[in-house]
């Protein structure tokens, strides 16, 4: 039975390593911790059971402005590059994922992804500096996010990927 | 530990205002520190966001932090928006920090810069901007004349953050306008910050305030969305309407005569426009890419005329004028690769002010 004043040098060790990194450390693997409102499948061969997870839905206050941020994880598929995500109906003068839709299933409403003036998207991937995450391998994944403007008074959305299932519908707040 | 996108700090204590201060005397520099160098960064101002330096109990509260990035790092790459002042003379200043909590090199030189055919500069953050939601605005950073770069730190030649290296940078943008108390931040790499507040500078920076600027760049932001019950579109920006009717649910083929369907959705952009500010409404008409403008151009003129004399009949409010113009197959709004794309650009758009 090991004496429990020797292990407080070691509690107090990790206490102050703990301490001193002060944020949670990821692995580089496929962990991330971010909360999950809503998932979809793949549809389409190529991305085998690859799928789709909706982390957060935001509001600006008393606005139209929503934005989305969703991963997209790739799980036994071909190598998946975001600029597969194009909008293929309208144009974006960018590489963006500007053809993740949001969809209004009440009243039949598909929301495109907010542009400026000039094309560019409000969404990732208008510009994509060295680290961006270019391409999601077999069982990685990446983050990416989408703004939209959809009337204050919708409270519920869902999101739509090419080659993917639509979400069932989540909560915007 | 769980971020949240506006992890706003809550009630402006002391500590706010001390960080606002603070902040405006680092401004004029961009800095890479890192955590383990210890507290002897000296009074200079520059040695800003050590975890264990004297600093770190001010610098460590962001007014927003970021979820994640969409970058290799993930949330080992962590944005903090450390403050967004109101300057004078029209100009914003926002500070920003990025801070590498991973053990990969984190490459920092072309991170937050604008695409290169837009403008782009390496070692700065030229490609952030501001979202004005309220008014459907993107607001560019400000361009200084003198040195035509963006009015904004560079940290030159740092190309990569080590582990727990953190880089202070900013960048100066027009004025919302006064109404405007909290906005948008939008970079490359992280989802949008909302709702981020806008506080008025405490000191002055002379440096940004006094220099001669470009004609601020202030793009406006335009929604698309999809009716999929009817076909019909609608494009938004802060000031105008425009409602697009599918020309296969107003008229018949190659014919101008309204069919009955299309006094329903005339009605209801009736009702819009009566409810909206504009005086003058432009109705145009538009065919798909198919077929021959000499057929296509007259058919969307009097397409258009054929809403219009409806809407006239429609609309209640006093004062209202209208225009009407066929544009044939130009100014095409969807791809006229796709049978979808076609059926968009068969249609006739009435736009009005909001």
């Amino acid at each position: 039975m090991p004496n429990p004043s020797a292990r407080r040098p070691i509690s107090l060790a990790i206490l102050v390593v703990a301490i001193s990194t002060l944020t949670p450390s990821f692995s580089y693997a496929d962990e991330e911790e971010l909360p999950v409102l809503a998932t979809a499948q793949a549809k389409e061969d190529s991305f085998a059971d690859s799928y789709v997870e909706v982390n957060e839905a935001k509001r600006a206050d008393d606005s139209n402005y929503v934005t989305i941020t969703w991963t997209l994880r790739n799980r036994g598929g071909d190598t998946i590059s975001y600029a597969d995500f194009q909008n293929d109906l309208y144009e974006y003068r960018d590489r963006s994922v500007s053809a993740v839709t949001a969809l209004d299933e009440k009243e039949k409403i598909r929301y495109h992804p907010l542009q400026d003036e000039n094309g560019f998207c409000i969404c990732a991937g208008q510009f994509a500096p060295g680290d961006f995450m270019n391409e999601i391998k077999d069982k990685k994944s990446s983050p990416y996010w989408t703004s939209y403007i959809i009337p204050e008074n919708i409270s519920e959305i869902s999101i739509e990927v090419p080659g993917f299932e639509k979400t069932p519908s989540f909560p915007v707040k | 530990m769980k971020r949240s996108l506006t992890d706003h700090g809550g009630t402006k204590g002391w500590w706010f205002y001390a960080l606002g201060l603070t902040t405006a005397t680092l401004m004029l520099t961009s800095c890479v520190s890192q955590s383990d160098s210890g507290g002897d960064n000296g009074g200079n101002g520059e040695g800003t966001s050590n975890e264990s330096g004297e600093n770190s109990g001010k610098e460590d509260s962001p007014i927003a932090t970021a979820l994640t990035s969409a970058t290799i790092h993930k949330e080992e790459m962590q944005v903090d928006i450390v403050s967004l002042e109101r300057h004078q003379n029209n100009r914003v200043i926002l500070g920003m920090k990025v801070t590498n909590k991973g053990d990969k090199d984190l490459t920092i030189s072309d991170m937050f810069m604008a695409p290169s055919r837009n403008g782009g500069e390496r070692y700065t953050a030229n490609g952030i901007s501001l979202i004005d939601y309220q008014n459907y605005k993107r607001y560019r950073p400000l361009m200084d004349q003198e040195t035509e770069s963006c009015l904004c730190s560079n940290w030159k030649d740092t190309v990569t953050l080590s582990q727990d290296d953190s880089l202070d940078f900013w960048v100066a943008f027009p004025s919302p306008p006064d109404s405007i108390n909290k906005i948008g931040v939008n970079t490359n790499v992280t989802p949008d910050f909302i709702d981020v507040p806008i506080s008025e500078a405490e000191s002055p920076n002379k440096e940004v305030t006094e220099a001669s600027i470009e004609d601020p760049t202030i793009l406006d932001l335009v929604s698309r969305q999809d009716d999929l019950s009817d076909d019909s579109s609608r494009e938004e920006t802060g000031e105008k309407t425009s409602i697009m009717l599918s020309s296969d649910v107003l008229f018949d083929l190659n014919e101008s005569k309204l069919t009955s369907e299309a006094d329903e959705k005339l009605e209801a952009v009736a009702k819009e426009i009566d409810s909206s500010s504009g005086t003058t409404v432009k109705i145009d008409g538009y065919t798909d890419s198919s077929g021959n403008d000499s057929i296509n151009l007259p058919l969307s003129e009097k397409r258009a005329e054929s809403v219009k004399k409806k809407l006239e009949e429609l609309v209640s409010r006093e004062g209202v004028t209208f225009e009407t113009a066929g544009h044939g197959s130009k100014n095409p709004v969807a791809n006229n690769d796709t049978d979808e794309g076609r059926s968009k650009n068969r249609r006739v758009a009435i736009t009005f002010e909001r």
